[in-house]
Parts: structure tokens; C-alpha cells; sequence
């Protein structure tokens, strides 16, 4: 059958530079380029290209740029080419429309439309390279009352458990399966050298891993992949996935081909068998479920360590993180529909869920209307995509961040969205052992230290121009927040007010 | 010394460093122009064996008792005493191949030089014959598969 | 003239130039002198034929720098007056033909090899029959043929040279002499040409190869008689009743070594020298290095000399550590040859066991393709020779293989197959061959703390 689908970009070969090394040849999983000795050039299957740029990075003369293939649409702003092509696939294949990483549409980004405050003659602002500057924070929940006996200046009763953050930012969830060994090896080394927390998804602790089990999160998600005591015990905290911002109200299907001897010894699942996280978890069809998972979970650790629950945004999430707090998490992760995914219904992907920013406010808005704000910490995910992102989204009430779509683009991540493929050319999203050989995690943990210590500096920056000094004055200051281009309702969800007011 | 070494966890068979090699030890030092223009063709004096699913970078070991050195019947492949570094002075080589029926590791070759075949071997990107400079293909190596260390040797 | 020195070098090349430096290496004040009878520094020497064909230069031939014997204190007497009749191991004492007397602490031989002039008659009445083995001898050939060419073409004939000996030494003279000459022919008595260091196949190969160059091999054929007029060859009466006319000769049968100096003063000579492991001769205090040594050899241990450039310095290079008396002086134990010789676009190399005998527990396998010819020679398990014709690339690592006798079913057998790699070797061995002096605070992926 004649296949409709017009290829999406197109590879553009600067003749004069191109010395037919094969670099890109060499480089690519996609099988695009070929040094076709006969011809004495180098061709292009553009079709199979998916424009994740490897070969233009790795091409030593910079002769290769891609570009999106020429094909002009219809003239209907209705029917778009992206849209007519999304047809003919389907049409072709009768299957769901598959995609990776997060939202790409053009919805608002809220956080575009949000600006910070700095300090003017009324009150000074701080120099941070003068000035203690504290950007670490702790998550867990916080006693109602804090009892102290004065005599001996001790805490009469134990805190409840806390994960202390030197950053205020962790890595998000990717489990082994979706993203490669050495991608979360090298997340590891950097959550430790940063002192901060990485996060296994629901594919378990890889054995490789355990050394750094103490700067990890584990995930119980739907489909227990990997869940024991050991696995539990080791590790900084717990965290219960309900649901993900990029494929709210679905679960997940790691198909039988993925699951290699060491994906199926980390998932504890028979190797070659379909890994399938079920929509819901099957005993939770309420609060009063949560709560008994939560406290089996701290049953089964000895309280000893914070429990967090992760949702999706979705439209009643305020209400839903009133009833999580109460169900006795420590911290809630609320996950906006810009968060990325290693695979996803794209239809899904692209229109279910809501924005973080709208949730973020809405949810700490919730929790102080009913005084309980302080029992929990708020974690913020779903597309953090720089420092001033994160003072946002800690200004607007969360205690720490989520990032991992900014961390795999430090890793080389180029944002094909082709994850699914398992093809990833640069070793994050791949089983392949020549392909997950690419990434050396020595280098990578180098450069996701790099990404966070320059965000690191430039929250102090931030926080120093505002007159603040440490994170923890800044969480839910709306005020150093202003608004701009954004309607009243927008204003009144995101509690802040209008540029100039 | 300082040495070469190859990880093959993480050769990844792109063979960026024979590029470099190649480039470096052109008379432009350009890509396009060492690639597409200059005869005779620069050398690459690194190799990568294997393919995707397993390769390695190879080039000389600068062995503190070089058989290459102690073969050569024309005094051209020496070894510096104090830096240990082993080069092949294009000017007396004449060809032979005694050196490669010696090497252990396959790290010279013969290919036509200006005037008739000679070797050509790594010589650590010295300016000076000799001298250890700043290897080309280690800083090309995109996933630190080639590391440039102070080795337990001499 | 005469000298009380600590350390008398008889013989300026690859093995005297080799103990010199291993003498310095650890006593940096003893007194060496080098005595040799060619007027020359120190030269590759099998790099004549490569001066005639223009390959190298009279500028670049020496082997060391300008300054080597300064920059190293090495007295040197050169020149045939230099030439050494007479040792005296009792007196410590060598006597040269100039009668200048050396009076030695210890005394290295390294008096290489001299040809053999095969008992052809009237070969030694002949004035115009050169051999070929030192840079004289070779520029004297050059002039001789640029003469014999001029005068030919002056009578309307092509000139002709004849070498008798297709050897290694045979072989290039004849590959240098092709630039001068228009026909030369290469007599060779054995059934084969380079007989030592080729089989029958790749003979025929190397052969056809010579041919296409102009040079004529007849293997199987040498001269019974040369006839002589005026005290010139003029004609090489050969053993297949065919007369060839020439213009001169190079006589190339072959070298023995040179140790009649030893034998003379009492040296126990087998096929050569006999010494110990660190190549002392059984003379008091005298040391012996290169052709003139009988080595073991490691693949079937008889003893034989090694007349070849590698082994001479090798061996330069241990009896020098040894006449010193270097903390750890290395010995030196059994040896094979490997040689390394091109001839045009022909490369051919060749190492150890190449013409196994029938019932030594060999197995063979060659394999032709094109003009390349490879042949590789196993026992129990292992590589013991090897002959590569056209196919050069890494020989070296079969080379390794035949001197760490690495058991062969480690290896990916495609190594037999296409030029050999590094990764044929299995995945220890690889790490252990190629990371020596690997720093220890690393692990094998190269990072400083372990994960």
C-alpha cells in the first residue's frame, strides 16, 4: 500500500563542508544517512529522520543542519498538514497515535506570563556572593504543634521524617525501562554529588543502583513493578503514583520486547512479557483506600521515612490533594500535562490534564483555606524548564520541584519525542546496548551537576534581588509575583495581581 | 607518562578521533581541506575496531621498550628517553614494514607519504617530535572513551 | 695508536651501536671505544638498496644522530686500518690491522656477518663481481652499473646484470639494480626463490610479481662457470647449459658469520658463537652480539645465528646491560626471526615455522587472493609462523602470538581470516594487553570512583 505519510523534516548537507567522514552515518539508529562510496556523497533517507540532532551535534565540519520538510499545507488553518498527516498515519494503521515527552501544543505557559519582584530603595536586596544565601529545604510533614523542652533544648517528641534538600529540586520519576541504566545512573551520581533526591519511576531499584538507594525515591505505582521490603527499606523515601501529568487517568505497557534480563530482574516480572501499570491501582477507589496504602507503607518502613503521592493535574486536584493530605501523605507531588513521558497515547498527551501553575495555586490555595498547608509539603512537576521557573513555582507555594525533561536535555535529550521508538541516539531512552553505550553516566552526572549548579546561583541572584535569603521565606510569597497578559480569572487562580498594581 | 587509554564501554564506533587524527596531523589542520584537498591524503594514526555492538580505539602504546624502535633498520622510529614518547621521522623511514610485522598491537601503518610509503604512528600530537602535545583524538571523543592519564610507567 | 679502555666494541652497527647505548645506560663514565672497518658512522645497513632506488639519502641513512657518539662519549676508530686481526682474551688485548693495540677491561664481538663467495670458477678472477652488503660495496655496484649501462647502449645492446642468489640480500640488490640496469636476472640454486623465508606458493607469487618489474628469476638454476675476459665476467655459464651474457655480477649466495676473531682465540663456535644468556662468548670477558651469535630458536630449538637487524640490536642491547653490570640486566633467552622485506608494491613478512616439516604435528592453513598469499603455521594450538605476502596490515599481532604462544582457541578465528585486531583477543586479555601501566586509582571505565 502506498504509505501517505510525507516524512516530517528533511536533512540539509552543506556540500562544501561535508568531507564523507560517516560520522553521521555512524551516529544515526534511525539508519538516515549513508556514505554511498559508488556515488562518492552522502545521502539521506529524510523519512526516517526524527530530528533528534545527534549527527548535527556529532558532525565534526558542522555541515548538517535538519529542517522541516518543505510540503506546504492545504491553506486551511482547519486542516492542518500536522492534522492531515495524523490522519493518514491512522488511516494506514489503525492504531493509536503514539508520542513522548510532554505537551507540545501551543496552550499558555503560565509561567511566561508571571514576573518577579526585586527590592528598591525601600528595602535592600541581598548580594549573594556576599551574603549567606540558604536554598535547602526539607519535605515531609510538619507536627501541628512543635513541643520543645526548654530545659534540656530538645524536641519533646520526634519530628516526623523529613528528606532534606540542598537544592530545591529533585529529579522526577524515570524508571529503568523507559529510560536507560546509565541515564539514571548518571541522575544518581548527580542527586548525590547535589544532595538531592532522584526518583526509579515504578521500574524499580536496579541492583547497579543500590549504592545511592539512600538519594533515591521509589515509586509504588499501579503496577508494583519491583516493590519488596528491601526495596522499600533502602531508600530515602516512598512515593505512591497515582497518576502522571502526561497520560492522566491511564496507566502504562511496557511492551514484551523491552523487558531484557535485567529490566525483568529490576521489575521483578518474567522477562519478555508485557509490563502493564493498570489505569487505577486496583485497591484504591477512594481516600480511605490511599490512606491504607500510605500507612501500610509507613508500617512496612517504621515510619522512618516521609510517603509521598503523586497526582496528576487534573481539573478537581485541589480538592483531590485536601483529601491526599488527609489520607496522610507527607508530600504531594501534583504533575502539570506539560510533563514529559517515554510513551503516551498522544491524543491523551496532548489535551488531558490541566497546566501546573493553575494547579499549583489552586492546590495551596486549598491547603491554607483548610489549615493544613504546614502538615504536608507540595512538590511542583510537569515541564520546570529553568531557575526562574522554580522561584515561580516555590513562589506560587510549592516546597521543592520536579525536574526531569531539563535534566535528560542535559544529558543531550533533544526533544524528538520519539522515545518510544527505543531508538534514542543519545542513550537516554533505549535498551540498546550499542545505543545506552553513548551515554557515558561519568559525563552526564557532570553536566546535570553543571545544569543545577547555574541554576543554584541564579535562584540566589533571584532570591538576593527580592531581599530574600533563604527558600523558605520565599515559598507561597505571591507577592514577589505580577502578572501580565493574563485574565482576572487567571489572576484570581494564580492568587497573584497585575503587573503595575 | 602520560598515556592514551581506550574504554571500550564506551566506544561507541563513531570515529570522531580518527577525524581529528586525521585533521591534526594534516598540513591545514582544516577538516575540509585535509579531507577533500591536500595530497597526499593525511593519516590517521588512531584506528577503531569492531563496529556498533563492540569497538575500540587502538594507537600506540609508547611502550618503554618499543619493538618498533628496537626493529627499525633505519633509525627513523625512536623513542625519546625523558618523555617516552615513540615517533617515526618521516624523512628516514623508508618503508620497510618491520616495524608493523613487530607491533603487538597493530598501531603502525604503512600508507604513501610525500615521497614513498611510510609509517605513520601516534606520536601524542607533539609539535615537536617527541614531545607530548594535547591529543586530538581524546578531546574529539565525544563519550570520554579515550582518556589521556598519567600512567603507572614508564 | 693505542687505548686502555673499559668497554672495546668490535663492530659499528646495529649490534655494537645497541650495547653501546645499554653500556651507557647504566655507567655513564666508563671509557667505550667502537672500532670498525667500514670509514663510515653507524648506517641502516639494509638500507643500501633503499639509497639506489632513492628511497633514502646519503643525508639520512646514518641510524643515529650527528651527534650520538659525543653526546655519549663513544670513542670511535673507524676505517679499514681499524679493522681487528687479532683478540687476546688472557691479555685483555686486540690488535688491528694497523697494528694499533686496544687494551680492554671487557670486549663486545659484533662483527656481523660476511658473505660467502661461492666456488664458482672464475667468479674469483672476475674484477667486476660485487657483493652487497655495505654501503661501499653498494655505491660501488651503483657506479659500476650506471658504467656498464652507459657503455651498452653506447654499442646498441641493453646492459645486463646477473646476481647469483635470490635471498633477501639477492632479491634487493636485484629490486635496486632494476633502476640502472635494463635486464636482470636472479640465479638461485634452490628449487625457489627467498628459500628461507617463503614457501613454493608464495615464491611463485612473489615471482611473477619480480617478473612484471623486469626481473628474472630462474630458481633451480645457478652458474656452473664464469667466463672471464680481461679480468671481467662477461658470461655466466649456467647449470642448464644456457649461456647469459652479462655486464657484472652481485653475489649474493649468502653470509656466515663473522666470527673467526673468536674461533681463533679459542671461542667455542657451533653454527656461531656459543654463549650464555647474556651473550657471553666462552671467552674471559668478551660478550658477543648479532649474526655471528647462535641463538635457540623458539619454535623448534635447534641453534642457529639470527642474522637479522632486530635481533642484533636486541641482542646489543642485553650483552651490553650484561658487560655493565645493570641491576636486573635482562637475558636473553630463545629467539625466531621475523622478517620484513617489500619489493616494488610488494610487502612480504614472514616469522617463525614456515616450511614445517611433514610430521611434526603441524597444521598449515594458506589462503591466495590476488597477489596476496598468507600462510599460517600452528602446532598444539598455537601460532608458530606465518608468512603474509601483500597483506601486512597488524602483523604484528600474530607476531605476539607466536611469541606469548597465546593458545589459539581463545582467540575469534576470523583473526586467520582478514588482518588481525585487538578485539579478536578475548575481552582480559584485551584489557591486560592494552591498558599497561593503566592508573590503579581508575576503574575499567575509566572513572576514579567505582559505581
Amino acid at each position: 500500500m502506498l504509505d501517505y505519510v510525507l516524512p516530517r523534516y528533511r536533512v540539509l548537507r552543506d556540500g562544501d563542508l561535508c568531507i564523507q567522514c560517516g560520522v553521521c552515518e555512524r551516529s544515526c539508529s534511525n539508519e538516515v544517512h549513508h556514505v554511498d562510496e559508488e556515488l562518492g556523497r552522502v545521502t539521506a533517507n529524510n523519512g526516517a529522520c526524527v530530528n533528534c540532532q545527534r549527527c548535527v551535534v556529532m558532525c565534526p565540519t558542522q555541515a548538517l543542519a535538519i529542517t522541516r520538510w518543505p510540503q506546504v499545507d492545504s491553506g486551511s488553518a482547519n486542516w492542518t498538514l500536522e492534522t492531515m498527516q495524523d490522519i493518514a498515519k491512522q488511516a494506514q494503521t489503525g492504531a493509536v497515535l503514539l508520542g513522548s515527552m510532554g505537551n507540545p501544543k501551543p496552550f499558555p505557559v503560565y509561567w511566561d506570563h508571571l514576573l518577579l519582584n526585586a527590592s528598591q530603595v525601600t528595602n535592600p536586596s541581598i548580594d549573594p556572593l556576599r551574603e549567606p544565601m540558604e536554598t535547602r529545604v526539607f519535605l515531609g510533614s510538619r507536627p501541628e504543634i512543635l513541643k520543645v523542652n526548654e530545659r534540656d533544648e530538645k524536641l519533646s517528641a520526634p519530628l516526623p521524617p523529613q528528606l532534606r534538600l540542598d537544592v530545591p529540586l529533585m529529579f522526577s520519576a524515570m524508571s529503568f525501562g523507559s529510560i536507560s541504566l546509565n541515564a539514571q545512573k548518571a541522575l544518581a551520581m548527580a542527586a548525590r554529588e547535589l544532595g538531592t533526591f532522584f526518583n526509579t519511576g515504578e521500574g524499580g531499584l536496579h541492583r547497579d543502583l543500590e549504592q545511592y538507594a539512600d538519594c533515591a525515591i521509589v515509586q509504588v505505582a499501579s503496577g508494583r513493578f519491583g516493590v519488596d521490603p528491601h526495596y522499600l527499606g533502602v531508600t530515602g523515601a516512598i512515593e505512591i503514583k497515582i497518576g502522571q501529568g502526561a497520560k492522566p487517568g491511564i496507566g502504562g505497557h511496557l511492551p514484551g520486547e523491552k523487558i531484557s534480563a535485567e529490566v525483568s530482574r529490576t521489575r521483578m516480572i518474567p522477562q519478555g512479557t508485557d509490563a502493564i501499570s493498570p489505569a487505577p491501582h486496583h485497591d484504591i477507589y477512594s481516600i480511605e483506600d490511599l490512606r491504607q496504602l500510605v500507612f501500610s507503607l509507613k508500617e512496612a518502613t517504621g515510619y522512618a521515612k516521609p510517603v509521598a503521592v503523586k497526582v496528576a493535574a487534573v481539573h478537581n486536584v485541589a480538592a483531590i490533594a485536601s483529601g491526599m493530605a488527609r489520607a496522610g501523605a507527607d508530600i504531594i507531588v501534583v504533575d502539570g500535562f506539560r510533563g514529559g513521558t517515554g510513551a503516551a497515547p498522544r491524543r491523551i498527551r496532548d489535551n488531558v490534564g490541566i497546566p501546573i501553575e493553575l494547579a499549583l495555586a489552586a492546590v495551596d490555595q486549598r491547603l491554607r483555606d483548610e489549615s493544613i498547608r504546614s502538615t504536608v509539603s507540595l512538590v511542583a512537576a510537569g515541564s520546570i524548564r529553568s531557575s526562574a521557573d522554580i522561584v515561580r513555582a516555590i513562589a506560587l507555594g510549592a516546597d521543592a520541584v520536579y525536574c526531569a525533561s531539563a535534566p535528560l536535555i542535559a544529558l543531550g535529550c533533544h526533544q524528538c519525542q520519539d522515545c518510544s521508538s527505543g531508538k534514542c541516539n543519545w542513550g537516554i531512552a533505549t535498551q540498546r546496548p550499542d545505543l545506552v553505550r553513548r551515554l557515558n553516566p561519568e559525563i552526564a552526572a557532570e553536566r546535570v551537576v553543571n545544569l543545577v549548579h547555574g541554576w543554584t546561583h541564579e535562584i540566589k541572584e533571584m532570591m538576593g534581588g527580592m531581599g530574600i535569603n533563604a527558600v523558605d521565606s520565599l515559598r507561597g510569597n505571591r507577592l514577589m509575583l505580577r502578572g501580565v497578559g493574563l485574565n482576572e480569572k487567571e489572576l484570581e487562580i494564580l492568587g497573584v495581581k497585575y503587573a503595575g498594581e | 607518562m602520560k598515556r592514551i587509554y581506550a574504554l571500550e564501554d564506551w566506544c561507541i564506533d563513531c570515529k570522531r578521533c580518527e577525524v581529528a587524527c586525521k585533521v591534526f596531523h594534516s598540513k591545514s589542520k582544516d577538516p575540509v581541506k585535509a579531507f577533500l584537498f591536500e595530497q597526499p591524503r593525511p593519516r590517521n594514526r588512531v584506528r577503531v575496531e569492531g563496529n556498533r555492538t563492540l569497538s575500540i580505539a587502538i594507537n600506540c602504546r609508547h611502550c618503554p621498550a618499543p619493538k618498533c624502535v628496537e626493529g627499525c633498520i633505519s633509525g627513523a622510529m625512536t623513542r625519546n628517553p625523558e618523555t617516552g614518547v615513540v615517533t617515526s621521522n618521516p624523512e628516514k623511514c623508508v618503508g620497510c614494514r618491520t616495524c608493523v610485522s613487530l607491533c603487538p598491537f597493530g598501531a603502525v601503518t604503512i600508507e604513501e607519504g610525500p615521497r614513498h610509503p611510510i609509517a605513520f604512528k601516534c606520536d601524542l600530537c607533539g609539535e615537536v617530535p617527541g614531545v607530548p602535545g594535547s591529543p586530538s583524538c581524546v578531546a574529539a571523543c565525544p563519550n570520554r572513551a579515550l582518556i589521556y592519564v598519567e600512567s603507572e610507567g614508564n | 695508536m693505542a687505548a686502555s679502555v673499559d668497554y672495546l666494541i668490535i663492530g659499528n652497527s646495529a649490534a655494537g651501536i645497541s650495547a653501546a647505548e645499554a653500556i651507557r645506560k647504566t655507567d655513564r663514565e666508563g671509557s667505550v671505544l667502537i672500532v670498525g672497518s667500514e670509514p663510515h658512522s653507524a648506517y641502516g645497513r639494509p638500507l643500501i638498496s633503499y639509497l639506489l632506488e632513492g628511497k633514502t639519502t646519503l643525508d639520512e641513512i646514518w641510524l643515529k644522530p650527528e651527534d650520538f657518539y659525543e653526546k655519549n662519549r663513544l670513542e670511535r676508530w673507524l676505517g679499514p686500518e681499524f679493522q681487528v686481526t687479532r683478540l687476546d682474551p688472557a691479555a685483555h688485548r686486540a690488535i688491528c690491522t694497523g697494528g694499533e693495540q686496544i687494551e680492554y677491561r671487557r670486549c663486545l664481538l659484533a662483527t656481523g656477518s660476511v658473505p660467502f663467495m661461492p666456488p664458482i670458477p672464475g667468479l674469483g678472477q672476475a674484477a667486476n663481481v660485487y657483493p652487497f652488503i655495505t654501503l661501499d660495496q653498494a655505491l660501488s655496484v651503483q657506479e659500476a652499473a650506471r658504467a656498464a649501462t652507459e657503455r651498452a647502449h653506447g654499442a646498441n645492446r641493453p646492459s645486463r646484470c646477473v646476481v647469483i642468489g635470490a635471498g633477501l640480500i639477492g632479491l634487493k640488490a636485484a629490486e635496486a639494480l632494476c633502476g640502472f640496469v635494463d635486464e636482470v636476472a636472479v640465479l638461485e640454486m634452490a628449487p625457489r626463490i627467498l628459500p628461507a623465508v617463503l614457501d613454493q606458493e608464495g615464491a611463485q607469487v612473489l615471482q611473477r610479481q619480480l617478473a612484471s618489474r623486469g626481473i628474472t628469476c630462474l630458481p633451480g638454476v645457478t652458474a656452473a662457470n664464469i667466463e672471464v675476459e680481461q679480468g671481467s665476467a662477461v658470461a655466466c655459464h649456467l647449470t642448464d647449459d644456457t649461456v647469459m651474457a652479462c655486464d657484472f655480477i652481485v653475489a649474493a649466495v649468502g653470509v656466515r658469520p663473522n666470527s673467526t676473531l673468536a674461533v681463533e682465540a679459542g671461542a667455542r663456535q657451533g653454527r656461531g658463537l656459543v654463549c650464555d644468556e647474556h651473550l657471553r662468548t666462552s671467552l674471559a670477558d668478551v660478550w658477543a652480539a648479532g649474526d655471528l651469535v647462535q641463538v635457540t630458536d623458539a619454535i623448534d630449538g635447534s641453534q642457529h645465528p639470527l642474522a637479522l637487524w632486530p635481533a642484533a640490536v636486541a641482542q646489543g642491547g642485553v650483552a651490553g646491560a650484561a658487560m655493565a653490570e645493570a641491576p636486573e640486566a635482562p637475558a636473553y633467552s630463545s629467539a625466531f626471526a621475523v622478517n620484513a622485506v617489500d619489493f616494488f608494491d610488494s610487502s612480504l613478512l614472514t616469522a617463525g615455522c614456515i616450511n614445517p616439516p611433514d610430521d611434526g604435528g603441524f597444521t598449515v592453513k594458506t589462503e591466495v587472493d590476488g597477489d596476496a598469499y598468507v600462510k599460517f603455521v600452528f602446532r598444539e594450538g598455537r601460532l608458530v609462523g606465518y608468512i603474509l605476502l601483500n597483506r601486512p596490515a597488524n602483523a604484528g599481532i600474530y607476531t605476539a602470538l607466536i611469541e606469548n604462544a597465546v593458545p589459539v582457541d581463545q582467540l575469534d578465528p576470523a583473526m586467520f581470516s582478514a588482518a588481525p585486531e585487538n578485539l579478536d583477543f578475548p575481552q582480559p586479555l584485551r584489557w591486560a594487553r592494552l591498558h599497561r601501566f593503566y592508573p590503579t586509582d581508575r576503574d575499567q571505565r575509566g572513572w576514579k570512583e567505582g559505581c
